[in-house]
């Protein structure tokens, strides 16, 4: 049927498809809402505020590339904050130990990757529900985190033993943009190239597109699955390393809301089965973020933010549906 | 003839993103009598269909029911005015009883605006009875769910009873998924409703079908009508014509075996699954076209599997080229140097919703990577490019989604990706499944350029006339073995069908 149309006059949506225009179409909601918020107070469009702005996406940024990756697999990872946590208190009380900072992340990142590794194998080799499987796992991370901290937060102001960590994570460039900012921006490059370039990258696209047909193509369909949640459950550990580095505490409570959070950033960069890519997604979470800074400078009380991220997601979900279906 | 139209459609335009699907195109159902809808895939048959059921609504044109205009928008206006579709993908609530299944979305209520089970099961049986025997073999309080897929359309036609009496019933390709006894219980049912003076619509791609069950024949080319014709007075050739715009030899010329080489390409030897296939052994010489025969069920889809590593097997040794080679994954196989098109081509054969350029690239992921192992974009565009050119895919390009193909060009890719990852042997089950006449003989002259360059080809079918056309050796198969092997020298169907099916 396209074919006839070779040679007539196109129109845009049949010259450019929707997965062209989304990132244009997030581009554009974001302008709109940093100019309705420039409009409200003039300091919106401040430098500081824009850093700030990237310092408080970050940790749900990072986490939501993980995210973003299982959800083009048609996966969910509820377990994604209570493997930031563990991964933050992990560090503290390696560095607690005496254990050199390296040396700690790579314990903590190794300990993501056995956390990605069980997702994976309970939902690929198993073919457990992922939205079960890591809801149930993150209620057994959380009880671990509570019996080996009693529920307190690990502070880390005051300690010499904790130095390293903060001071690499509260260092700021150009100004005032700090090293969690640069890590995620880097992340995002980094897992963009991994997509593009690498066969595994490749396979997590085709494994979440159709499965049955990437087996027959020769794809080793479990691997791929697993290797998606230990991609997920590392970049939870980095992210959660530094967070606890940048609030110099590492706790449980972070968890709470993230995988909720890093869910609504994938979906609002119309992640799906198959589709999906990390400019989308890294533009999700600035809206989302921008919008919650933006409200809070106009002077909103907090809780008037959850039901405009849920605004947000209702509208970008109700565009992706309008195009989908013919 | 006209007072005698219940329903009829004229100038129907109907376009998809530009794309225009249907052009200003016509229809008229009389009672008491089938009108098959022919066409290529693509030619609009279903979506006419569509508007006319209410499923999707017209850009223009009018229908008329009784010689009054009507204004159809969605399924709800359609029954109203007893026109009723059995769609191919049956919609079908499986933990729900034949009874709930019929009254699904509106059940009768009592007062109080609860569920009324006693008037729905009473209901439920007396639209049984209107299908007198045919609604024999259903209980109205079974679950759907355990049901076959004759049962479903069975329920399809009830809820059609369910309201206002139907006048215009369609049918959907209502054969794809019915077993033999199945299709005739079907055929009877549709039998009666004709003489019930339901006007009935069938589309399907099935020629025999057309002029076993029609009365009259409207065929349907780029969206455009091209004419209609009352079935007794056409010919399959007419049909074919009619259908793709000029005369066609659908299986090209006279088989040459010349090109068929001495050497063996694929040896199998006692290959063993469980109770789906016991110690089948078979060869395939380069540039030959072995056909594998038999009924559904017989075993052959599942063995090839076994082969190609896709499904585990029990026993069995291969080799390719006369070495062994173990396989036990797909991607042993493909490194072997065989390919296998599935049966379900928008199942496992393609991702529909990747690109073309993925799709064809997916089984040779060496042949686009550099020498630091990552993935050369450059060089897979004119990986795809060239793959695209094998079979001349009818595309707008590489980056087209491969959904958006017709069955016969989506075919091609799938034959191409498997050229494109060096096999040497072929492995292609119901390679002609749901595509057209067009397109099938589209799919043998590629099947034929793969043979004279030397591919050993298999070719699983369950379509007698296309293992006959197509192949120079036929297997046969008849549960789970291997019944006969025979050269295909001027065989006829009688030769080869007796051995599909035991004693």
């Amino acid at each position: 049927m396209t074919v006839k149309n070779k040679t007539g006059v196109k129109s845009i949506t049949q010259k450019y498809t929707m997965k062209q225009m989304q990132p244009v179409l997030l581009l554009l909601i974001l302008i709109v809402v940093s100019l309705i918020f420039t409009g409200f107070n003039k300091n919106f469009m401040s430098w500081q505020n824009w850093s700030s702005i990237l310092l408080t996406a970050c940790t749900v940024g990072i986490i939501s590339i993980g995210q973003g990756v299982c959800k083009m697999a048609d996966y969910f990872d509820l377990s994604v904050g209570m493997v930031a946590s563990l991964g933050g208190l992990l560090v503290a009380f390696l560095l607690q130990a005496g254990v050199p900072l390296l040396i700690a992340v790579l314990i903590a990142i190794i300990m993501g990757a056995v956390c990605g590794l069980l997702a994976g194998v309970l939902v690929a080799y198993l073919k457990m529900n992922s939205f079960i499987t890591t809801f149930a796992l993150q209620s057994a991370y959380r009880g671990i985190i509570y019996i080996f901290t009693d529920g307190f937060p690990i502070s880390m102001t005051m300690k010499e033993c904790f130095v390293p960590l903060t001071s690499f994570c509260q260092k700021t460039f150009f100004g005032s943009v700090q090293t969690s900012v640069i890590a995620m921006i880097v992340l995002y490059v980094v897992v963009h190239l991994f997509l593009t370039y690498t066969k595994l990258g490749r396979s997590i696209f085709l494994v979440g597109g159709n499965q049955k047909c990437a087996h027959i193509c020769g794809i080793n369909v479990i691997a791929v699955q697993i290797s998606i949640f230990i991609l997920c459950d590392i970049l939870a550990v980095l992210s959660g390393i530094l967070y606890a580095g940048r609030m110099g505490t590492a706790t449980a409570f972070l968890g709470a809301t993230i995988p909720m959070e890093s869910i609504a950033v994938a979906i609002l960069g119309g992640t799906v089965a198959g589709h999906g890519n990390m400019l989308q997604t890294f533009l999700a979470v600035l809206i989302i973020f921008v919008v919650k800074n933006g409200l809070i400078m106009m002077g909103i009380p907090d809780f008037y933010q959850y039901i405009a991220v849920g605004l947000i997601m209702f509208i970008a979900v109700m565009v992706q549906v309008e195009h989908k279906g013919r | 003839m006209s007072e005698n139209i219940i329903l009829k459609a004229e100038n129907i335009t109907k376009s998809f993103y530009g794309n225009k699907v249907l052009d200003n195109v016509q229809i008229a159902l009389k009672p008491g009598k089938v009108h098959a809808l022919c066409g290529e895939n693509g030619a609009g048959k279903s979506t006419l269909l569509k508007i006319i059921t209410g499923l999707y609504t017209k850009d223009s044109g009018s229908i008329y029911m009784d010689g009054k205009e009507i204004t159809v928008n969605n399924v709800d206006d359609a029954k109203k005015y007893g026109i009723h579709v059995v769609p191919q993908e049956m919609q079908m609530a499986r933990h729900l009883t034949v009874a709930e299944n019929i009254f699904l979305g509106n059940p009768p209520k009592n007062k109080f605006g609860f569920v009324d089970w006693k008037a729905m099961n009473k209901r439920a049986a007396e639209v049984k009875a209107m299908l007198g025997k045919h609604g024999e073999k259903i209980n109205i309080h079974d679950v759907a769910g355990d049901l076959g897929m004759g049962a479903w359309q069975l329920i399809e036609i009830m809820r059609a009873f369910a309201g206002e009496t139907p006048r215009v019933i369609a049918f959907d390709e209502p054969t794809s998924s019915l077993s033999d006894s199945e299709v005739e219980a079907l055929f009877a049912l549709i039998n009666d409703l004709r003489d019930r003076g339901v006007a009935i619509v069938y589309v399907t791609h099935r020629m025999k079908e057309i002029f076993q069950l029609s009365d009259e024949i409207s065929v349907f080319r780029d969206g455009k009508y091209v004419g209609s014709r009352l079935t007794a007075e056409t010919t399959n050739d007419d049909l074919v014509a009619m259908m793709i715009g000029r005369g066609l030899n659908l299986y090209g010329e006279k088989k040459d075996r010349k090109y068929i080489q001495d050497e063996i390409a694929l040896e199998v030897k006692n290959f063993s699954h469980g109770k789906d296939y016991q110690n089948v052994n078979l060869y395939v010489r380069k540039g030959e076209i072995l056909g594998m025969y038999g009924l559904v069920g017989a075993g052959r889809t599942e063995f090839v599997r076994g082969l190609f590593g896709a499904d585990p097997k029990d026993s069995g040794t291969v080799l390719v080229g006369g070495k062994e080679v173990k396989i036990n994954h797909p991607r042993k196989a493909i490194k072997a140097g065989i390919g296998l098109a599935t049966e379900n081509r928008r199942e496992e054969g393609l991702m529909l919703r990747a690109s073309l350029k993925w799709n064809l690239s997916m089984t040779n992921f060496p042949a686009i990577m550099n020498k630091l192992g990552l993935l050369n974009l450059k060089k897979e565009k004119a990986y795809a490019e060239k793959g695209m050119q094998i079979f001349r895919v009818k595309a707008t390009g590489y980056d087209m989604e491969a959904g958006g193909l017709s069955g016969g060009n989506q075919q091609k890719v799938v034959l191409s990706k498997w050229v494109m990852a060096d096999c040497d042997v072929l492995i292609v089950d119901e390679p002609t499944r749901g595509i057209d006449v067009g397109a099938k003989a589209e799919v043998y002259a590629s099947l034929r350029q793969l043979a004279e360059q030397g591919k050993a080809i298999i070719m699983v079918s369950s379509e007698l006339p296309e293992i006959l056309g197509v192949s120079d050796r036929i297997i046969v198969m008849c549960e789970g073995k291997v019944t006969a092997e025979m050269q295909n020298d001027d065989l006829t169907e009688e030769d080869v069908i007796k051995y599909a099916f035991s004693n």
